[in-house]
């Protein structure tokens, strides 16, 4: 049960502290930002899926009135390097150079040009000649893992910098495998095995504000990037290094952001962009239109999976066996990892003795794959969750008994978090919390499971439900790490400098929640910057849900100083020793005698311009041991249109356990965001390539995304639990919930018409084609 | 990336439509007009020179009178979902289809004359005319000329209107309370391109439908009658083996074009499924229409999710 506490600020849904200027407009995102001569850069990019640039002329090009600089693979400097903003050294393989004489799919760096004027610089891009020599390409993972496939990575300095196997010269960009147990004697056990392949599909971020950035020379002569991304300080430590340049001489500004999900911890056009500001000596602009932003950035990983389980008929799994063979698309940034998740964040949720999981990934022509939101995980739990589904229903049990009796519980461990890591071993980890039990309840409870499980539609439009489990992380362990800075102001306020960075998700506002909770003051006396690597501390940014568990206490332990320090001033104010002392309201007061105080801009103003003067600041770092998972259990209704295989989603609960929610409204905010986002994934998302892989639909009138009036009731209801290592007991919300939709609507559609659907996206004709090969199976 | 309208030089803003005409037929074909610029707003065209600004011709508007309801060229789609008169219309048909364009922003802005002229493959509008058998009336240097949505829609209008034309008006016959209609958007979501749209409208006559009128749209490239079907239906009493006939008769008529969204076997087999659906619904709406009197009963909001009330004989 979850442990009774009060807090001031905390648990409760103060107002987005950047609420006001969003919704008035006055937010700076990167584009509000005008600078004197600044140029407009424009990128040329590959035609061909698979090509090497047998020459390219851009004399033409550079005499155009208005072109100020030309970039090529032949004047900046060839460095590998990954574009996957991670920890350092990163996990992804380095197989990217800045440009290349190779390139790799659709929509590659050929060239970039900066210009007076966007014309201008569109207009040099079609005076650049390219002659190219086309080469044979391969769209298919299994295809490209083929001894005679044609070997995208065949440049000599392609290497991983960690020792992980990689192994370009047959296409795999990554590879991970573990046992625990032995399987097969696992299988033996059982008394019925289930194995089924399930596939997920290509699916894009669609942030509203495409990559953009603005880079330009201080007056130190210091390269100024300011770009919408999810890490700075890895943007920085990267950029550096592309561009041979000391991390000294860079500062790298975060404004506000306009959506991200992953797409935005990729160091996409950073250096591009630099590299002719260095170049021009000039501001220079860079921002994608829609259509590159569907090719030419970041993707979620299709692949391709195969689950093979054991379960006895008492409910207990015997063995689990998943293999994964994902699409890195023509790079590798989080090719390994994203895999490994795949395996980390979904088998640990069961109870099972032996578990085995394989990930490989191959790199093919078409777009990259990168991190978005779920990260591997909502693959797996596709197949995780249907199978935990075929499962309850081989052996005749309901689900969520079957689940119940399944999931790992609070004071267990699972050999699986040691063995499986980002590019290292994993972390020995136990429990402290696990609310899932009451999140399977509570969300049955809301969808009336019981009585609508019961029903069997005959007619054309048939209803169902199902459900899923989930887990995710929070943080990265040992290797995430968060500081912040909380300085005091003369007037009893604090400014608080947070690496972190907020890009839409409200962090802003939960980590002034958590300072101000102890420094017993309202949120509007905590002014947050987030972030500028000359000015905020180091963070490696947003991303493995880590921002409130992990920056939230790097933000509570610098409070908390500060707090000390307010005191110690306090006591030589009001003569009394500090821990008599209490924080109340703006005020230090006396614990017994309550009438002995002093107002928190008494103290500023003593510690500032009295006596004994410094100023009351502190700065503390985080990193973390282990990553607790938050858990969840998702409940959709659906109505399956046999007629015309529409799937329509009615109502879709979400409950989850997500530790304390600091703000609960944002919290359900992030639920509700993420299941649009996982509905709209499941059902109507799709890349379509031609023959040649080139994207058909880049754009959002044939690469549909839900909008507000797509949207079913979504309820989302946090069951609260008091995760010890999380500020004031929280664990992360932010990505858990994406990875629902996908096996409950499948699950669903199996209650309502008995078909398993087992590959995505469920667009109307697939399901119709399912329903046909069913009625042909039932005559036969 | 390419530069909108980049040989744009000229701006009118007419008072009257004769002024417009008149500055059209300088314009030589360079000229065009702005409506609601929601197509012109993505047109790289380089040979539009000039543009003519038809806010100031006072033809927003709805008009009813006895027999028809005439409807202005720049009257928006949002004006048209929120009138009453247009609501009545065969059971809401030309109101579902006017709610079936885009999102609120661009109802706001889409107008009636512009649509129907752009004529995009997935547009709604000019299926519910065609099934009103809407009249459009048209203004141009030699005069005016009143031609039937038939006969506009039989090729594309672009290429039937001369440079100095104008569409001015869209007359809607009003329809008796025995009038029954119905329009179904298929599509991914409520605000995507359609997939198909079909619009039924028909007269319901004891067990028997009379005069219907079935459109197909967003199967290709232009809206167009199922006449066979229609003949199928005509003084029929509707059963549900004749809706089967219609619903089987439409799949091997329909020869979707392609799109890359769905395989066109797969379209055509759908469209047999939404005709049949549209002729159920449009029959159900006729007769609550005759239940009541004059018609008045509102309906509640149209959209493509709306169950069909059932209402086989």
């Amino acid at each position: 049960m979850p442990q009774k506490r009060t807090f001031n600020i905390v648990g409760i849904s103060v107002p987005k502290v950047d609420g006001v200027s969003l919704a008035t407009g006055s937010a700076q995102f990167t584009d509000d930002f005008e600078l004197r001569s600044m140029l407009h850069a424009r990128m040329l990019r590959s035609p061909h899926a698979h090509a090497r640039i047998r020459k390219i002329d851009t004399s033409e090009a550079a005499r155009l009135p208005g072109v100020h600089g030309i970039l090529t693979y032949k004047n900046v400097p060839r460095v590998a390097h990954t574009t996957a903003g991670q920890g350092h050294p990163e996990p992804s393989p380095y197989d990217t150079f800045l440009f290349d004489r190779k390139v790799r799919y659709v929509g590659d760096a050929v060239a970039a040009v900066a210009a007076d004027t966007l014309q201008i610089a569109n207009q040099a891009l079609q005076l650049i000649q390219v002659d190219y020599e086309i080469l044979d390409p391969v769209f298919d993972p299994h295809q490209a893992l083929q001894k005679d496939a044609p070997i995208i990575h065949d440049e000599p300095d392609a290497y991983a910098p960690l020792p992980v196997i990689y192994e370009p010269q047959r296409n795999l960009a990554a590879h991970v495998d573990m046992e625990i147990g032995d399987v097969e004697a696992g299988f033996h056990q059982a008394d019925v095995l289930l194995d089924n392949q399930y596939s997920t599909h290509y699916g894009a971020h669609a942030a509203l504000e495409t990559h953009i950035v603005i880079t330009y020379l201080d007056e130190q002569n210091r390269l100024v990037i300011r770009t919408s991304t999810q890490v700075p300080f890895h943007v920085r430590r990267i950029v550096a290094r592309v561009l041979q340049q000391p991390v000294s001489r860079i500062r790298v500004v975060k404004p506000r952001i306009g959506g991200a999900f992953g797409g935005k911890q990729e160091i996409i056009l950073e250096a591009i962009s630099g590299a002719l500001t260095l170049l021009t000596r000039r501001p220079v602009k860079l921002q994608l239109t829609r259509e590159e932003e569907f090719m030419c950035t970041r993707t979620r990983h299709p692949q391709h999976i195969r689950l093979k389980s054991g379960v006895k008929k008492d409910g207990s799994l015997t063995a689990l066996d998943l293999s994964i063979l994902m699409n890195a698309g023509a790079y590798g940034p989080h090719a390994l990892t994203v895999v490994c998740n795949s395996g980390s964040k979904t088998l640990p949720l069961y109870r099972c003795p032996n578990v085995r999981f394989e990930g490989n990934t191959a790199y093919t022509n078409l777009p990259i794959g990168g991190a978005y939101r779920g990260y591997g995980a909502t693959q797996a739990f596709f197949a995780m969750g249907v199978q935990m589904d075929e499962m309850a229903h081989a052996i005749g049990m309901d689900p969520p008994t079957f689940h119940k009796r399944n999931h790992i519980r609070a004071g267990e461990g699972s050999p699986v978090f040691q063995a499986l890591g980002e590019g290292k071993k994993g972390v020995e980890m136990k429990l402290n919390t696990c609310g899932l039990d009451a999140c399977i309840d509570q969300g049955a409870r809301a969808i009336s499971w019981h009585t609508k499980r019961r029903r069997r539609d005959k007619g054309v439009r048939r209803r169902g439900v199902g459900m899923v489990c989930l887990m995710q992380g929070s943080a990265i362990p040992e290797i995430d790490m968060a500081a912040a800075t909380i300085t005091m102001n003369d007037d009893g306020s604090f400014i608080l400098l947070a690496g972190a960075t907020d890009l839409g998700t409200g962090s802003d506002t939960v980590l002034a929640q958590i300072a101000a909770e102890i420094l017993s003051v309202t949120t509007d006396q905590i002014v947050v910057h987030s972030s500028d690597t000359d000015f905020t501390p180091f963070d490696v940014g947003a991303y493995a849900s880590s921002t409130t568990y992990l920056s939230g206490n790097a933000v509570k332990h610098a409070a908390e100083q500060v707090r000390q320090q307010i005191l110690r001033v306090a006591s030589e104010m009001l003569n009394t020793e500090p821990s008599m002392l209490m924080l109340r309201k703006g005020t230090v007061m006396h614990q017994k005698t309550t009438t002995r105080r002093v107002s928190l801009a008494d103290v500023a103003h003593y510690s500032l311009y009295q006596k004994n003067q410094f100023h009351i600041s502190a700065t503390a770092s985080q990193h973390t041991h282990i990553s607790p998972p938050p858990f969840a259990a998702h409940f959709a209704e659906v109505e399956v249109d046999t007629e015309t295989g529409e799937i329509r989603v009615l109502e879709y609960v979400a409950a989850v356990d997500c530790g304390t929610a600091i703000n609960p409204a944002l919290a359900e905010g992030q639920t509700e965001g993420a299941i649009v986002n996982g509905i709209s994934f499941a059902l109507i998302e799709e890349f379509h390539f031609d023959a040649r892989g080139r994207m058909l639909n880049p754009n959002f009138n044939y690469y549909s995304i839900f909008s507000a009036r797509d949207v079913p009731p979504i309820k989302a209801i946090l069951v609260p639990t008091h995760e010890p290592t999380g500020p004031f007991g929280a664990k992360s919300i932010a990505e858990i919930s994406i990875n629902g939709p996908l096996p409950a609507i499948s699950n669903a559609v199996y209650h309502a018409v008995g078909i398993r659907l087992r590959h995505a996206p469920f667009t109307p004709q697939h399901v119709l084609d399912a329903l046909r090969n069913q009625g042909r199976q039932k005559k036969l | 990336m390419q530069q909108i309208l980049p040989k744009l030089t000229e701006y009118f803003r007419p008072r009257s439509v004769a002024t417009a005409i008149t500055l059209l037929s300088k314009g030589k074909g360079r000229r065009v007009p702005l409506a609601g610029g929601t197509s012109l707003a993505l047109s790289t065209s380089r040979k539009i020179t000039g543009l003519l600004d038809l806010s100031d011709l006072k033809l927003r508007y709805i008009k009813e009178s006895q027999r028809s309801i005439r409807i202005g060229a720049t009257a928006v789609m949002k004006d048209l979902c929120k009138h009453a008169a247009v609501d009545r219309v065969a059971g809401g048909v030309l109101q579902q289809a006017a709610h079936a364009v885009g999102a609120t922003p661009t109802r706001n802005l889409v107008t009636v004359g512009g649509n129907i002229v752009q004529l995009f493959f997935w547009s709604s509008l000019p299926v519910a005319l065609l099934a009103l058998d809407a009249t459009i009336r048209i203004q141009g240097k030699s005069g005016r000329r009143s031609i039937s949505a038939a006969a506009f829609f039989r090729s594309h209008p672009k290429r039937h209107l001369a440079f100095h034309e104008l569409v001015t008006e869209v007359v809607v016959p009003k329809t008796s309370s025995s009038c029954g209609g119905a329009f179904i958007k298929f599509a991914r979501t409520h605000t995507g391109y359609a997939m198909l749209n079909v619009a039924c409208v028909l007269e319901r006559r004891g067990r028997a439908c009379h005069n219907v009128r079935l459109v197909i749209g967003a199967a290709t490239a232009l809206p167009f009658r199922l006449r066979k079907v229609e003949d199928l239906l005509e003084n029929a009493p509707l059963t549900p083996s004749l809706l089967e006939q219609a619903k089987s008769m439409t799949a091997q008529i329909v020869k979707p074009v392609a799109d890359m969204r769905a395989d066109p076997e797969y379209r055509k087999e759908v469209a047999g499924v939404l005709v049949k659906r549209a002729i159920q619904e449009a029959w159900a709406r006729a007769a609550q229409t005759q239940a009541v009197s004059g018609g008045r009963k509102r309906r509640p909001t149209a959209s493509r999710k709306r169950k069909s009330s059932g209402g086989t004989a």
